[in-house]
């Protein structure tokens, strides 16, 4: 693949500042969320949230469920996160996470959507009620056939 | 008939082409054609339109196309066709497909694969294909699950512009593949071209247009055998029609000189084998070898000096076992001597020529990325060799190491080997262990979620195909990968790894290719098929269904062009002008495309779209039943993005 490294340069970079950012704004209460989660998934669809983070919010590059990240610790974490992100031009495709600026997705939308995240569960069952992986565990165990 | 004539033809000109034909068929009989150019207004068929059919192609679509001449009446025009003998060059050579899309410039070659020797149709058999491009990715696949080369046909400059980006593919991937392109300066102008390799000359290794039969007959053996040399690549020999027609006579079919490709010399042996046996933790580094054979061998080279090995198994082919047990970190990582077989290590790497060092026989390249030296290679590469670097082919050095592996040896280092290899292999075996659970923990995501997630996909197909010799033939760094973490890639075809050059449309043909060789050799073909890369040259599923292959295509169907989607979306996020439009162009909806209905109406037997995930192991099991009886199936599941 050919965006690895920048991609993490970036990453770092964007969530260095949405910190900083955050840090510095007067906090929400934790985890309330205001706005509505109806329309916040149809806009996590629209504006292709999925696309890294799974239609569940438990798949993908960056798994939003059960997520300690301080972007999503309150509403106003996230939306600073998001207008904070990478918005110079990269000089190579980047699959980091984009930049939504007030002009592309409103507060009150940003909202919505904080609202859609925050009702992720986690549904997958532990590891050893998945009759498949202890298939798997045990295929591993088996001496090695040449 | 010529293809593609009539797409270029408008009904108009189509017609008046034919009232000129039949005119002149009455005209003239049966008696040869010398003059029979229409005027130059007869030409003008349309403001877009192709030259009108040639006076050969008239007589011929009229029906009035005579044999050459026979010696005697009733007797065949050629008792030894020139093309017979090119078929006995490839049967000798052990070519067992040819893959190709019918054209008249190897009309002969094509009769003589389909009719000549006992059995007719076999070493090589001619297998149909829909498209050059997959013809030529057929190859690619096949030679990168057998490193042999398989054969592809290409109809005049047609066929191999049609082919054109099948052939880069395979040059970036330094896969070996024989190509024959027909030319028949007579027919249709259009289709034939002075110097036909000329257009792909810079991504192919070796070309050679030869002017004899007897000249064809050894430029089809030096094919093979560049395709074969390192570095490996595609090679493409140009055969007149009318050298395919001759009458051969007593020419005999020259013997073949089986390729020598050079390995390092004594002196160098001895002293990286000194290394090996005189350090206390050597290790071994393997990337991509030639064949299965180099495996084998890199496999008792670590065996016999005890050294733990990485592999690239999990990224492409050739490689050391994964789950072999000196395959690993070992007992400890404080390393003191390092040997790179195609790969960087600390001491020294043998590592074979690159492609680079091809560009002087062509003045034309243009500086393809990542092979002309001074041309961004950005994302491409191993990484650079941290120690000293031998150009020399590690395959072919391998004999000389074990030979003299076995001279150095004494009774005392025999000892401590087999006790250090003890170590390696228990302590591997624990660390494996310990990455498969963190593994399992992570890919439990999502498990019971729709769309399903591709994690699941790759972990409900493990426990089915196990116990099967199988070959991953298709790249899956888009459906997450999972297979490096769950799956055990124990032989040189596991995983055939990523596509050469990022061009799409290399899953299914490739797949297919890999398929041929896993047919003779009974094995089974996991396809996991991207959306996207199906839709540029589907008609591939035809072709394994109508040659039976083993081939189980599990779509990994994100309904987009997904990693471009991402970068458009992240791009709209840059210039902050609208988030909501980065699926224009880069999603596959309105309609949906139904891989299932796609897949029968080439004749493949499937099911789906599927997005219960409770019901995809059911699903997986009647697709591995079904390629396990010779039936490719197709299961349209409808997935998590990545």
């Amino acid at each position: 693949m050919r965006t690895s490294s920048r991609i993490t340069l970036t990453l770092v970079t964007g969530i260095a500042v949405a910190l900083s950012m955050v840090a510095a704004r007067a906090q929400a209460p934790a985890g309330a969320a205001t706005g509505s989660p109806t329309n916040g998934k149809k806009l996590y669809e629209a504006y292709t949230c999925y696309g890294c983070h799974g239609f569940n919010g438990e798949t993908g590059v960056r798994a939003l469920v059960a997520s300690r990240s301080a972007n999503l610790a309150t509403e106003s974490n996230f939306i600073a996160f998001l207008r904070a992100r990478a918005n110079v031009a990269p000089t190579q495709p980047s699959t980091s996470m984009p930049n939504y600026s007030a002009a592309t997705l409103p507060d009150a939308q940003a909202k919505d959507i904080y609202a859609y995240i925050k009702t992720f569960r986690t549904h997958a069952p532990p590891v050893d009620e998945i009759p498949v992986f202890g298939q798997i565990l045990t295929e591993a165990q088996k001496p090695y056939k040449r | 008939m010529a293809k593609r004539t009539e797409s270029a033809v408008t009904r108009r000109g189509f017609l008046k082409g034919a009232a000129t034909a039949a005119a002149g068929a009455a005209a003239i009989g049966n008696a040869a054609v010398t003059s029979a150019a229409p005027a130059p207004d007869d030409r003008r068929v349309g403001p877009d339109a192709a030259p009108p059919p040639s006076p050969a192609q008239i007589e011929r679509d009229a029906g009035n196309a005579r044999p050459p001449a026979a010696p005697r009446p009733g007797e065949r025009a050629a008792v030894r066709p020139g093309s017979d003998l090119m078929v006995q060059v490839l049967r000798d050579l052990g070519v067992e497909y040819v893959a190709g899309n019918p054209g008249s410039s190897f009309e002969g070659l094509q009769e003589s694969i389909i009719n000549y020797g006992t059995p007719p149709n076999k070493t090589p058999e001619f297998i149909t294909a829909l498209h050059e491009e997959s013809a030529v990715t057929m190859a690619h696949g096949y030679g990168k699950a057998t490193g042999r080369p398989m054969c592809a046909l290409l109809h005049g400059t047609i066929g191999v512009q049609h082919g054109a980006m099948s052939i880069y593919q395979a040059y970036y991937d330094r896969t070996p593949a024989l190509l024959i392109a027909g030319r028949d300066l007579g027919f249709i102008a259009a289709h034939s071209a002075n110097d036909m390799a000329g257009m792909v000359r810079s991504f192919t290794k070796w070309d050679a247009q030869p002017k004899t039969l007897a000249d064809s007959l050894t430029a089809i053996q030096r094919a093979y055998s560049e395709a074969i040399t390192p570095p490996c690549g595609p090679t493409l020999v140009v055969v007149d029609i009318e050298l395919q027609k001759e009458e051969a006579r007593d020419l005999k079919v020259p013997a073949y000189a089986a390729a020598k490709i050079q390995g390092i010399d004594a002196s160098q042996a001895r002293e990286i084998v000194k290394g090996l046996l005189d350090a206390q933790n050597p290790r071994i580094a393997v990337g991509r070898l030639r064949t299965p054979e180099g495996v084998r061998l890199a496999v008792q080279l670590a065996e016999t000096v005890g050294a733990s090995v990485a592999t690239s198994a999990t990224q492409g082919p050739m490689s050391f076992p994964q789950r072999h047990p000196l395959s690993g970190p070992g007992a400890s990582t404080a390393y003191d001597y390092t040997l790179g077989l195609e790969a960087p290590a600390a001491q020294v790497s043998l590592t074979g020529p690159a492609l680079s060092t091809l560009l002087s026989r062509d003045t034309t390249n243009i500086g393809f990325g990542g092979i002309a030296p001074g041309v961004s290679r950005a994302g491409g590469g191993a990484g650079a060799p941290r120690g000293r670097t031998i150009e020399i082919d590690a395959e072919a050095s391998l004999p000389a190491l074990i030979e003299e592996t076995r001279r150095q040896m004494t009774a005392d280092k025999r000892r401590l080997i087999e006790e250090r290899a003890g170590k390696h292999g228990a302590a591997n075996q624990q660390a494996r262990m310990e990455e498969l659970r963190r593994a399992l923990e992570q890919k439990r995501a999502g498990w019971d979620d729709s769309p399903i997630s591709t994690a699941r996909l790759y972990a409900e197909l493990w426990p089915l195909i196990a116990n099967e010799d199988w070959i991953l033939s298709s790249p899956s760094s888009f459906s997450g990968g999972h297979n490096a973490q769950l799956w055990d890639h124990n032989k040189p075809y596991s995983y055939l790894g990523g596509q050469g050059a990022g061009g799409m449309g290399y899953g299914a043909p490739a797949s297919v290719g890999a398929a041929l060789a896993a047919k003779s050799r009974g094995q089974i073909v996991i396809n996991v098929q991207t959306d996207g890369d199906l839709n540029y040259a589907p008609g591939v599923l035809w072709t394994a269904a109508h040659h039976e292959l083993p081939m189980l295509t599990v779509m990994h169907n994100n309904r987009a062009w997904h990693q471009e989607l991402m970068f458009v979306e992240y791009m709209c996020g840059v210039r902050g002008r609208g988030g909501d439009r980065g699926h224009i162009g880069t999603t596959l909806r309105n309609p949906y495309i139904d891989y299932r209905q796609m897949a029968a109406a080439y004749g493949m037997a499937g099911e789906g779209p599927l997005t219960d995930p409770a019901k995809l192991g059911a699903a997986l099991k009647r697709g591995v039943a079904s390629v396990k009886k010779g039936q490719p199936y197709l299961i349209d599941v409808i997935t998590q993005p990545r």
